[in-house]
């Protein structure tokens, strides 16, 4: 009864700490918010643009011979079915001078002597320039240059071993080069038509699982996690030695301050989930049942509560402040990930996949996606209602020998 | 003896001695942390396999040929299972996508019909689906123009009469020597108005001095807590009596650890060069010591400014994680810099990345760090 009072009192005492440090308190609130939307217009930055105006790239044929420049008018004719990319050819001058102009990303030539090389499997080497200014296309060009060369050597293998089969038999030199001429056009179309093998179906059970429900949720289980640690940051006040004696003297344990430091930053930080979630609602309509949304709110809070007590072990068990934040910067940064909030899970090694399900992120994430996302009507809280009993135990056990040891 | 060497020592050295294991520990942590989270994205990524289902309704040489370098292919974890088990996992998310040789394929590819005879399915969470479709497309494609070539070196030895000689698997095994040991074709990658060729990783997923740069502002922060540390309200009083003013025990103290960090930096430098692909330049050793300048300025004015020791490791700590976000060190800035040139000013590290020299924050922290010596070093500059 006196533990709990004691609670309680600090839980009011942290409470108005946290309302006298609104500036702060508003800073942290914001804080998140501004990182993530960076993060989000960098990307968007990244993607956007791409669309409207392709990447442009120059070819650039100094061969000049039939079969280059069937390549080359080749390359012109399909890349617009590719809508980021756009390939003209021109001469090397103007090329540069479009570079020096900032216009294209990139250009590559076909050497003199490409297609001689070629027949003779001799190595050839297809020089790409790419715009210091625009490393990223560039990038994209190089990547798009080199698959399709790589392609390209396969046709040129084959040819190769059609020319060594037809000298065994005794076809004029003329036939043959004709022959292989009509090969080359041939293998090219092929390998540049390649996309065609594929018969292409997208499966679309659940409307609400498209990536941006996906990253929705996931920012805001992101959003969620740094309140967590900014509410239990900016909660606490470090006492000196002599109020830490006296408060003793009263009977009052680290356990129940750090108790009710945790319900405090549960609070708040649930209190700007919720008022988020329900702007993001407000976007997109989830449309659950009343008893989703209990289910779903019931995960978030084993999750709050669950990664406070991560925090709060950090917290007591390590005495540097500045090691502690390090400490529970990267504890928030690891759980996050392990959740799938920022690559979803699918996607990791094997070797990590194991380890999954022990981690209490993962779990709830995946509950989360299956209630909202998924629309599945059905809940398991086994697992988080152990994980939370478990991780009370240590917390306690640990401040208590924290306590007894120093 | 140490007694004596004490109090030989300048004022400044008092906390640096109290204090060495801790400073010793924040000056090397950048490296290590850098190292280690380097390595661990590397084996991540050479760990990660795309799971993906096939499902062969055929058991013919072509078919067999396709699925064996589809194995062979470390970017995927293939499971075989059945059409409709496998659908009903795509539509799990368990799969990334499904691809089905359909029925037929080697008849088909004999007979030069090659339009989809690999059936794909997708579903809308399918992250790295055209990466695959890239992969299964180009091995399907060159096992079938393999086979192509050797059909039409069968034709060309009915038309001359010699269709005896003919034999598909030594072609076929001719055709894939000849491309795996001579390098037929070549790319090779120059920046424009550059002489020198770039190296295979000209954009990795993570830039080492990006990863660098957060823990070395985030360690600077924290070292420069001293200045909070030694105008504790507690002991302010305690610079009217001593003989040297608190302005010159701080721009001592700046001086001091200027050159420590400098020269933990040459060493950073020196190992990354040893365990990463970093072709040291006179560039890089310039734009390293602007870095380290700028955010030296910049943690000793904020720590001025500051008068609780936590809010300051906080707002360090938060600084330095909008600084890399600004820099391009998480996302390129490519994209955002054509439309607002301007926010590659805003942060130091993208001037590191850069390789380049942050002028505009330079001067702003001079001007700084002038007002402060201006105003006499007081705590609230």
């Amino acid at each position: 009864m006196q533990s709990i009072r004691n609670m309680l009192f600090f839980v009011k005492q942290y409470n108005k700490q946290l309302l006298k440090r609104k500036w702060a308190t508003l800073l942290l609130f914001l804080f998140p918010i501004c990182l993530i939307g960076l993060l989000l217009i960098l990307i968007a930055g990244l993607i956007i643009p791409v669309e409207n105006e392709p990447i442009r790239v120059v070819l650039v044929d100094e061969d000049e011979t039939k079969e280059s420049s069937l390549l080359t008018s080749l390359l012109e004719e399909t890349a617009p079915d590719n809508q980021f990319i756009q390939i003209d050819a021109m001469s090397k001058e103007h090329a540069e001078s479009l570079m020096e102009t900032n216009v294209i990303s990139a250009y590559f030539l076909f050497p003199t002597g490409f297609t001689a090389d070629l027949y003779e499997g001799n190595s050839v080497t297809i020089p790409i320039v790419g715009n210091p200014s625009k490393p990223t296309e560039s990038y994209v060009v190089k990547e798009l240059v080199e698959s399709m060369s790589r392609l390209l050597a396969t046709a040129q293998a084959n040819i190769l071993t059609i020319n060594e089969f037809a000298k065994k038999i005794d076809m004029p030199i003329e036939e043959r080069e004709e022959m292989l001429l009509h090969q080359f056009m041939d293998f090219t179309f092929y390998t540049l038509g390649k996309n065609k093998l594929l018969d292409e179906e997208v499966i679309n059970n659940v409307v609400t699982s498209s990536p941006k429900h996906y990253y929705l949720l996931a920012g805001w289980f992101t959003l969620l996690s740094i309140w967590l640690l900014a509410f239990y940051t900016i909660a606490g006040k470090e006492e000196h030695e002599g109020m830490l004696v006296r408060m003793r003297l009263f009977g009052v344990t680290m356990w129940q301050r750090t108790f009710a430091r945790i319900l405090v930053a549960l609070g708040g930080a649930l209190l700007l989930a919720v008022l988020t979630f329900i702007a993001i609602e407000q976007f997109v309509h989830f449309d659950l049942f009343m008893l989703d949304y209990l289910r779903f709110a019931l995960f978030t809070l084993l999750y709050a509560l669950l990664f406070l007590i991560g925090i709060a072990v950090i917290d007591v068990l390590i005495s540097s402040r500045k090691m502690m934040l390090l400490s529970q910067s990267l504890f928030t940064f690891i759980i996050i990930f392990a959740s799938g909030a920022i690559i979803p899970t699918l996607y990791f090694p094997q070797s990590v996949q194991f380890l999954l399900p022990y981690i209490f992120s993962y779990e709830s994430m995946n509950w989360m996606i299956d209630i909202i996302l998924e629309e599945r009507n059905y809940a398991n809280y086994t697992f988080m209602v152990i994980a939370t009993i478990i991780g009370m135990f240590i917390l306690w056990l640990s401040s208590i020998s924290k306590e007894r040891w120093t | 003896m140490m007694r004596g060497l004490m109090t030989r020592l300048p004022a400044h050295c008092f906390r640096l001695q109290k204090e060495w294991k801790s400073i010793v520990g924040w000056l090397l942590l950048p490296i290590i942390m850098t190292v280690l989270v380097m390595e661990g994205v590397g084996a991540w990524q050479e760990d990660t396999k795309v799971p993906i289902a096939l499902v062969v309704e055929e058991d013919t040489q072509l078919a067999n040929q396709l699925v064996d370098e589809l194995l062979n292919t470390e970017l995927l974890a293939i499971h075989f299972m059945a059409l409709s088990d496998a659908l009903h996992k795509l539509e799990q998310h368990e799969l990334d996508s499904v691809f089905v040789i359909r029925e037929g394929y080697e008849e088909n590819v004999l007979t030069n019909r090659r339009n989809q005879v690999i059936e794909a399915y997708s579903s809308n969470q399918s992250f790295a689906y055209q990466a695959i479709v890239e992969t299964v497309t180009s091995l399907a494609q060159q096992n079938m123009s393999r086979s192509k070539a050797a059909f039409v070196i069968k034709q060309l030895f009915d038309d001359y009469g010699t269709v005896s000689d003919w034999d598909y698997d030594e072609i076929t095994k001719k055709s894939r020597e000849r491309q795996e040991n001579n390098a037929l074709l070549q790319t090779t990658f120059t920046y424009f108005n550059m002489e020198q060729e770039e190296k295979e990783s000209s954009l990795p997923l993570l830039q080492v001095f990006g990863v660098w740069s957060l823990f070395t502002m985030i360690s600077t922060f924290f070292l420069f807590d001293w200045v909070l540390k030694e105008t504790r309200p507690e002991i302010r009083a305690r610079w009217l009596f001593t003989s040297i003013s608190f302005r010159r025990y701080g721009l001592g103290m700046l001086g001091i650890y200027t050159v420590l960090l400098s020269i933990v930096d040459f060493l950073t430098v020196a190992i990354f060069v040893a365990l990463f692909d970093i072709t040291l330049s006179l560039k890089l050793i310039l734009s390293l010591l602007s870095f380290r300048l700028t955010v030296n300025l910049l943690s000793f004015l904020l720590a001025s400014v500051y008068r609780k020791l936590f809010m300051y490791y906080v707002s360090g700590f938060a600084i330095a994680l909008f600084f890399i976000t600004l820099g391009g060190a998480i996302i390129p800035l490519d994209g955002i810099l054509r439309r607002w040139p301007w926010i590659e000013k805003l942060s130091p590290v993208q001037s590191l990345l850069a390789t380049s020299i942050p002028m505009e924050w330079l001067v702003a922290l001079s001007v700084g760090l002038v007002l402060w010596i201006w105003r006499g070093g007081k705590v609230n500059a």
